[in-house]
């Protein structure tokens, strides 16, 4: 008898999708204005579009902000969201575009991105569903952002879907630890020394 | 008053720098919108909820 083929997975869709934005809501083209400049009598709007990005705040915070009926402080004014890429084009080092240069990228076998896929870099998460319709992707917290909270919701429609429980709150587990890590100072070691010293 | 209000017409050009993206290969771009008014808007004043 054969034994059942287990698949490794680090995301699940939920059976229903809440009608408001939810933690862990995935879009698409997601546009943000960098900066806006006034030369003359232009008026000139720079703007970066995302293919992918993941909602991070609180679910709690999110549900409040839906339910708020009055203008009270509830009310969300910005929303944390961090851009995702396929997983492919992040390990061809070009999932940046032409944002930045090219990345060094990597190999599915390589120590590094196996490290990346079992959600062990604690830079990146790293999304695997089960469906074969669904991209594989990855978060980069280092670039998290906000977007204003009615801009999203103007765009709800561009909503792919979202996590279910646990694979969203791993994600936003995962999120505050990478903010909240403390990068601590290097010694710089004089070798010339060290070897006198012997 | 009056003068802090200006119409903004239709963008003038919409310039897409990155002009690399498909359903399969997908990367963020920039983009850059140049909305072209009829008066120099640099020396204008601001308005605010408190001024009114």
């Amino acid at each position: 008898m054969n034994s059942p083929k287990i698949l490794k997975i680090s995301a699940r869709v939920p059976k229903k999708t809440p009608e408001r934005i939810s933690q862990g809501d995935i879009f698409s083209n997601i546009e943000i204005i960098e900066k806006i400049e006034v030369k003359g009598n232009k008026l000139i709007f720079n703007k970066i579009s995302f293919p992918y990005v993941v909602c991070l705040n609180q679910e709690c915070d999110l549900e409040n902000d839906f339910n708020e009926t009055q203008n009270r402080d509830r009310k969300l004014l910005h929303l944390a969201i961090a851009p995702a890429f396929n997983f492919e084009q992040y390990l061809s080092g070009t999932h940046w575009g032409c944002i930045y240069e090219q990345n060094q990228g990597g190999k599915r076998k390589d120590t590094a991105i196996k490290a990346i896929m079992d959600n062990q870099n604690p830079r990146y998460h790293y999304l695997k569903f089960p469906e074969k319709d669904k991209p594989e992707l990855i978060v980069d917290f280092k670039h998290f952002f906000t977007i204003n909270r009615d801009s999203l919701y103007e765009q709800l429609n561009k909503r792919l879907f979202s996590l279910d429980d646990l694979f969203r709150e791993n994600l936003s587990q995962r999120f505050c630890n990478y903010v909240s890590r403390i990068g601590l100072p290097v010694e710089i070691i004089d070798e010339c020394n060290e070897t006198d010293k012997r | 008053m009056e003068e802090d209000y200006i119409n903004i017409p239709l963008p003038v050009s919409e310039d897409v720098v990155e002009d690399y993206i498909n359903l399969k290969e997908r990367t963020p771009k920039r983009i850059q919108i140049v909305y072209e008014l009829s008066k120099n808007i640099e020396n204008i004043g601001t308005s605010s909820q408190e001024d009114s």
